[in-house]
């Protein structure tokens, strides 16, 4: 199977990384991408 | 083999622990049975159970397997807890793939584990008990 890298996550990822790893544990969460309120 | 009892959920499957391939990890399992603990799946490695109990380390490894199947159990020494394989699996980190040893043998129909691993992976984490069979 082949993946393509559509996009990045910039700044500190240690919160990111805390809360992903719940996920193990607490089972499905919430997740939401939307655009930067900028609009840019 | 010794037989076990794995309980989750209302449902209990049969195995054994394969003491003649690694007769020192399954002895120390053995002695510590009744046990209890919640299960998670694991992060990287695919249709695969992880048991958070506590097994005394033994001294190496023991019936080292690079490959893993369906109804395998599995014991990581420095990791240490049990590992259940549900489906389609493969004991790794981030790094690539790590031979681990084969410690027991589930029997009969998985779909009721495999139903507990997808329940498991959306509602969180549930207890599970490894006793004497």
């Amino acid at each position: 199977m082949y993946v393509t890298a559509v996009g990045r996550i910039e700044s500190d990822l240690g919160e990111f990384a805390k809360q992903a790893d719940r996920l193990q544990w607490d089972g499905a969460g919430r997740f939401v991408i939307r655009h930067l309120a900028s609009g840019a | 083999m010794k037989p076990i009892v794995v309980e989750f959920d209302g449902h209990t499957l049969r195995g054994a622990l394969l003491d003649d391939l690694a007769p020192e990890i399954c002895s120390r399992i053995w002695k510590a049975l009744p046990l209890e603990g919640p299960a998670t799946n694991t992060i990287w490695s695919g249709d695969m159970l992880r048991l958070w109990v506590e097994i005394p380390e033994p001294e190496q490894p023991e019936h080292v397997v690079p490959l893993q199947h369906p109804g395998d159990i599995l014991f990581i020494p420095g990791w240490n807890g049990l590992r259940f394989v549900y489906g389609q699996a493969r004991m790794q980190g981030p790094s690539g793939a790590h031979p681990v040893p084969l410690v027991g043998r589930l029997d009969g129909d998985l779909s009721s584990l495999a139903a507990f691993g997808r329940k498991v992976e959306w509602e969180g984490n549930r207890p599970m008990r490894v006793a004497k069979g």
